[in-house]
């Protein structure tokens, strides 16, 4: 009796453990695609730029690409233009990814209401994000331009302004004008997202709140915005990496000018790696900027997280 | 359960199709029966029979751009069809990504047989070490055929890396009709330096067109890009100045760089001249009529006549004529080119010689020029009545004799340029004195050539 019980668990233990890795090569089999193309399309092409990083890679002579002691990050982080490119970079991502948040968020609260027409303008205030970065470059550059552009003649016509300003072309507004063209084209996935974001906060929270006597404001600080706040992290962090990167608009609008007013990282990376021919330079610009934005995303994570609630 | 049989199944189904998708191909060879099978056959051993084609590649960004696509394509298939030996496989690049992809193509062991560039461009493929002497390569009248001046740019330590093509020299357009508002002789194009500074003067004293729009007298590309920097030696050569000195070492810092730095800042401060601007946005102020002279290659007819909305009508009010003599007492100017190269690495460098040969023929050069307005380097081609059909290309032709090349002797250049243009933008957008501005720039450049 006591061997056909021993027999019969372990014959069920083998069944068990039979079942458990047929559901473990399951798996398996599912991650296996996506981690081959993980390794060939983002782990392999970052380790050759932080290998890149540490020797002498000119474009110049391929041939022969020695180890060069740290040079390329020495080099980095003792060209003053390098920081300068940092804080112009800082100061674009931080006022385009505010911006384009605050907008967003004011027309998906809009359009999270009952409002007639609602498709037609999420259709319309979507359409911008369809656009390739080249044209909203271009399209912004004719809007803005000193003697032709819309914008001037607009201001011009409301009597805010006397004299046509040079948006583009001016040290002191081309940074302005890029930023401009960015909210313009990002405003909308940050509408889109932060809406679909407000559909899911659970109406009994807000009638909740409600029945307790919060005002508008008050719903929205305490409720709404907790609610959604995931999404906002989300959204926002997306977005921040997205800037960084940013290199079209910024090539197409002014090519890094007017006097390097507008010279973001990537504009420095370009023209440290195909100008100057430094690949390894270039390379070590990336590494630094992917380190800075690793260690920014982690505490962004953090900080943001403390202000989550969740309706369940 | 359910879940996990349907991800089975969907497996199932997508490598099933695949199987499918394989077979299927096999399969409608196999329909055809056997008498297709004979004439594959035969096909085949007549293949076999024919000597082995010739490939070779050429990238240029011709079949990317919509004005001139088509009459390349029409270039490259004339030669398919007078080489059926020669399998020729072309890959465009867009102009702005070109230098970039081309040095990262070439410097991995995927260097095209036949490369295209401008002077700036090639200098820096020539660094690399991607193009191959051609002395050997291109027919002795050929290289004969062309400019000295012109052949002089694609000659780097004495031995010729790139064969000029297609140049575009520089000279001067102007507004017949704001001329004549000003008070000016529209007929009559200034030609010293000092009278085009009058002329300029005067019609920005128009300050306003009917519509409100603001009039500048002149306008010269002066931001954002090298290749302001690059025309700029034009302006410097009309001031006596250089960029290179007699032996070949930078010398940006000398009183004619001076004097045409503080042309720029002078015009600009007086509100003559827009500040921060690039070509592209002088051509639609010209375009648009409120622009009384600007610089610009033989290419501007066309694209006047395009941005206008005027067609052909825009060249009643546009007078065309040399660069204005300067200190010098001669017209100068700069002229830009796209040339022709062939990788070291090329497999087939005979072939890829015939088809350089072949775009530099007379009968592609004339077609070219019938589409596209286009000048040849070439002592035989750019006498040619087909090739000076009017006042405007005669103009144009007559200049080229007078352009220099651009100084681009060292791989560094375009980024020597991109500081001219900064230094461009700290005098006029910027304010800054000059003298300081081009003392720091030379210094930037010797920087730059000295890595």
């Amino acid at each position: 009796m006591k061997l056909a019980s021993v027999l019969n668990n372990r014959i069920n233990g083998n069944r068990y453990r039979s079942k458990v890795m047929k559901d473990k090569a399951f798996a398996v089999s599912l991650v296996v695609p996506a981690l081959i193309m993980l390794i060939l399309t983002i782990i392999i092409p970052v380790i050759s730029v932080v290998r890149m990083s540490f020797f002498e890679y000119n474009l110049l002579h391929m041939d022969k690409a020695p180890w060069n002691n740290f040079d390329n990050y020495i080099s980095v982080l003792k060209d003053k233009e390098f920081y300068l490119s940092f804080l112009r970079t800082i100061t674009y991502v931080f006022s385009t990814v505010g911006l384009a948040f605050i907008t967003g968020l004011i027309f998906a609260l809009l359009l999270n209401t009952e409002i007639k027409g609602k498709n037609l303008f999420r259709g319309a205030l979507f359409l911008p994000w369809t656009m390739p970065q080249v044209i909203i470059a271009i399209v912004w550059m004719w809007m803005l331009q000193t003697d032709y552009g819309i914008m001037n003649y607009v201001l011009k016509s409301l009597h805010l302004i006397q004299e046509n300003i040079n948006w583009v072309g001016d040290p002191k507004t081309a940074m302005l004008s890029v930023i401009i063209a960015t909210v313009w084209k990002q405003m909308s996935i940050m509408m889109v997202i932060i809406l679909a974001g407000l559909q899911t906060v659970p109406a009994e929270l807000k009638e909740a709140a409600l029945m307790d006597g919060a005002n508008a404001f008050q719903r929205f600080w305490n409720v709404i915005l907790p609610s959604i706040m995931s999404v906002i992290k989300t959204v926002t962090l997306t977005q921040i990496i997205i800037n960084f990167q940013m290199f079209g608009l910024f090539y197409t609008m002014t090519g890094g000018g007017p006097v390097d007013a507008t010279s973001v990282l990537s504009i420095y990376t370009h023209e440290a790696a195909f100008m100057s021919f430094n690949m390894g330079k270039g390379a070590a610009v990336g590494v630094t900027w992917l380190l800075f934005l690793i260690g920014f995303a982690a505490l962004y994570n953090k900080v943001l997280s403390r202000k989550e609630i969740y309706a369940d | 359960m359910f879940k996990k049989s349907l991800s089975i199944l969907l497996v199932l189904v997508v490598m099933i199709s695949l199987v499918l998708v394989g077979c299927g191909q096999t399969t409608e060879q196999n329909d055809g029966g056997e008498t297709d099978n004979a004439k594959q056959a035969e096909d085949k051993q007549a293949e076999d029979k024919q000597p082995e084609k010739a490939k070779i590649t050429m990238t240029s960004w011709l079949e990317v751009e919509q004005s001139v696509e088509a009459i390349f394509k029409e270039m490259i298939d004339a030669f398919r069809s007078a080489n059926p030996d020669i399998e020729v496989e072309t890959i465009g690049l867009p102009f702005n990504q070109y230098k970039d992809q081309l040095l990262v193509m070439s410097t991995s062991g995927n260097a095209p047989d036949v490369v295209m560039g401008n002077s700036q461009m090639m200098v820096g493929f020539n660094g690399a070490g991607i193009l191959a002497p051609l002395e050997d390569l291109i027919s002795k009248e050929k290289q004969a055929d062309i400019f000295d001046n012109n052949l002089a740019g694609g000659t780097f330590d004495g031995k010729l890396v790139a064969i000029p093509w297609i140049t575009h020299p520089i000279g001067l357009f102007y507004n017949k009709e704001l001329f004549e508002k000003a008070g000016l002789d529209p007929e009559k194009a200034p030609e010293t330096w000092d009278e085009m500074v009058q002329a300029a003067k005067k019609v920005a004293a128009l300050k306003q067109d009917k519509d409100g729009n603001r009039i500048y007298g002149i306008g010269h590309s002066i931001g954002k890009v090298a290749h302001a920097g690059s025309v700029f030696n034009g302006i410097i050569y009309s001031h006596g100045g250089h960029f290179l000195d007699a032996e070949g070492k930078v010398d940006f810092d000398n009183a004619g760089t001076r004097e045409a730095m503080q042309y720029i800042k002078d015009m600009v401060d007086a509100g003559v001249m827009p500040a921060g601007v690039n070509q592209k946005e002088i051509r639609g102020l010209f375009a648009n009529e409120q622009l009384g002279i600007m610089f610009d290659g033989d290419m501007g007819r066309a694209v006047f006549r395009k941005l206008s909305g005027k067609g052909k009508e825009f060249d009643k009010i546009m007078g065309v004529a040399l660069i204005p003599t300067g200190k010098t007492g001669k017209s100068e100017t700069v002229y830009t080119e796209h040339q022709l190269g062939i990788a070291k690495e090329s497999n087939d460098q005979e072939a890829a010689a015939k088809l350089i040969e072949h775009l530099l023929s007379k009968e592609m050069i004339v077609r070219y020029h019938e589409t596209n307005s286009v000048l040849a380097p070439s002592k035989s081609i750019g006498k040619l009545p087909e090739m000076n059909e009017d006042y405007y290309m005669e103009v144009f032709n007559k200049q080229l004799e007078r352009a220099r090349p651009l100084p681009a002797t060292h791989p560094m250049f375009d980024n020597a340029m991109l500081e001219v243009t900064k230094a461009l933008e700290r005098v006029s957008v910027g304010k800054e004195d000059v003298d300081p501005v081009v003392k720091e720039t030379q210094q930037k450049i010797e920087s730059l050539y000295s890595k």
